[in-house]
């Protein structure tokens, strides 16, 4: 009875040993892939920082001096999948500024964008638009790329709100 | 029993009409803007218990089929001449009509990025019938340089007036699994500014204007829902058929037509009068 009482008991440890180690796991796998997204984020040379306003964002320049593709993409998250989405999103700080294809940021230097409307077209500054579309409501990332390399660099994702009715009329 | 399209079951609600908004100066560009135009769409497809959906798409099509497109500039002085840009009319746009997507034109739907409202897809093995429900949406704008340099005078010339013509027809269709289209219904509609600038500093990198609206040639229009086929000519050309460009392409190709030496360009030594109607 003792040998039972042991042997259940023993049993009884393991289990709970076995499920432990399986939560744990679990959490050190979860633990790891965020590990690795968030390695992979920090070793970037450049951080993407969502700002308050969705579609707001800021770039710094973590590393030496690094020239950025003008063109930022932007995903849209569907199914589980990031997709990407048509956009005229651009490194730019000022509508109308003399444009080139990428633009050059000194080491521990930061762009702020003008902000990101969630239009596929004349998304941040005045252009020629016929078809064009808001992407909102949905989960969006933007995604910079290194001008010579191509390294893609991920920023954060953010929810973009449905397409608000402005209140301007004629 | 086969797929089919139940008969009159398409229907299209306009859920927000465009409208525009006066020009405004923004940086360097006076830009045209506007409320976007929304709309739902559904249609509903008849099948037996067992048939398939797979490769029925309902979407919206949408084409150009009118762009008026011109500015007027002048100088400070009538010494400093005067510039007409008329950028709707050939080689700059070499036809009015073309069909307006988002996505590469050769998708023919509206937009085809892989979750779009602007699509819906029938999978296999639904209940019938099937509904399948779509929305639009479209926000067009446009904008020209508040100064441009005549070559004839060497002055600066300051936009002096704008008129933007923007015709759509939108088309609710059912692509079926061979890759044919049946258009359901459809609905016309526009967007217009017309303005007179008159500046008020000179100042090249940051001039400023009085800003006036031309009422007769400022406005929208939406049509009522028009069920069937589109038969109009002006457009129909382009609405499924293999085309190059889109309409925002053929715009960008445009805005990149009608500088020094373009056939667009007209530039004069004084304040001249160009006769919109042939330039």
């Amino acid at each position: 009875m003792a040998e039972f009482r042991r042997s259940s008991s023993l049993r009884l440890q393991w289990r709970i040993l076995v499920r432990a180690a399986a939560i744990g796991l679990i959490f050190s796998v979860g633990g790891a892939v965020k590990a690795q997204q968030s390695d992979a984020a920090e070793s970037a040379p450049v951080a993407i920082r969502n700002l308050a306003r969705p579609g707001a964002f800021a770039v710094t320049n973590r590393a030496a001096e690094i020239a950025l593709s003008r063109h930022v993409g932007v995903q849209r998250l569907y199914q589980g999948q990031w997709v990407d989405v048509t956009s005229d999103l651009a490194l730019v700080a000022v509508c109308g500024a003399p444009a080139g294809d990428c633009v050059s940021l000194r080491p521990g230097a930061t762009i702020t964008p003008v902000p990101w409307s969630g239009l596929s077209c004349g998304s941040q500054c005045p252009a020629s638009c016929r078809a064009n579309v808001h992407y909102g409501p949905a989960r969006i990332r933007f995604v910079l790329s290194v001008c010579g390399s191509g390294q893609k660099i991920y920023g954060p994702p953010f929810e973009l709100p449905a397409y608000s009715r402005p209140r301007s009329a004629r | 029993m086969v797929v089919s399209i139940r008969p009159n079951s398409a229907r299209i609600t306009i859920t927000q009409r465009p409208t525009v908004n006066p020009p405004v100066v923004n940086g360097t560009v006076m830009s045209f803007t506007g409320r976007a135009v929304t709309a739902n769409g559904e249609v509903t497809l008849n099948g037996a218990a067992g048939d398939s959906a797979a490769g029925w798409t309902v979407g919206f099509l949408q084409a150009q089929w009118i762009e008026t497109n011109w500015c007027y500039y002048r100088g400070r002085l009538n010494s400093h001449g005067s510039i007409f840009l008329q950028r709707a009319r050939p080689p700059a746009r070499p036809a009015q009509a073309c069909r307006d997507t988002v996505t590469p034109v050769g998708g023919i739907f509206y937009d085809t990025t892989p979750g779009t409202a602007e699509m819906s897809q029938g999978a296999a093995g639904p209940a019938f019938p099937l509904r399948l429900t779509v929305s639009h949406f479209d926000q067009p704008s446009d904008s020209m340089n508040l100064v441009e340099q005549n070559a004839t005078t060497g002055q600066p010339n300051f936009l002096a007036e704008a008129q933007l013509e923007f015709f759509f027809c939108t088309v609710l269709t059912v692509q079926d699994p061979a890759g044919g289209f049946h258009h359901q219904a459809s609905f016309y509609w526009n967007q217009r500014w017309q303005a007179t600038f008159h500046p008020t500093s000179f100042a090249v990198a940051t001039p400023a204007f009085n800003i006036r609206v031309l009422q007769a040639g400022t406005g929208v229009g939406v049509s009522h829902i028009i069920r069937g086929t589109p038969t109009d000519k002006r457009f129909t050309g382009v609405l499924t058929s293999a085309q190059t460009q889109s309409c925002n392409q053929v715009v960008g190709a445009m805005m990149a037509a009608i500088g020094p030496g373009s056939v667009n360009r007209h530039e004069a030594a004084v304040w001249r009068n160009f006769d919109v109607r042939r330039a």
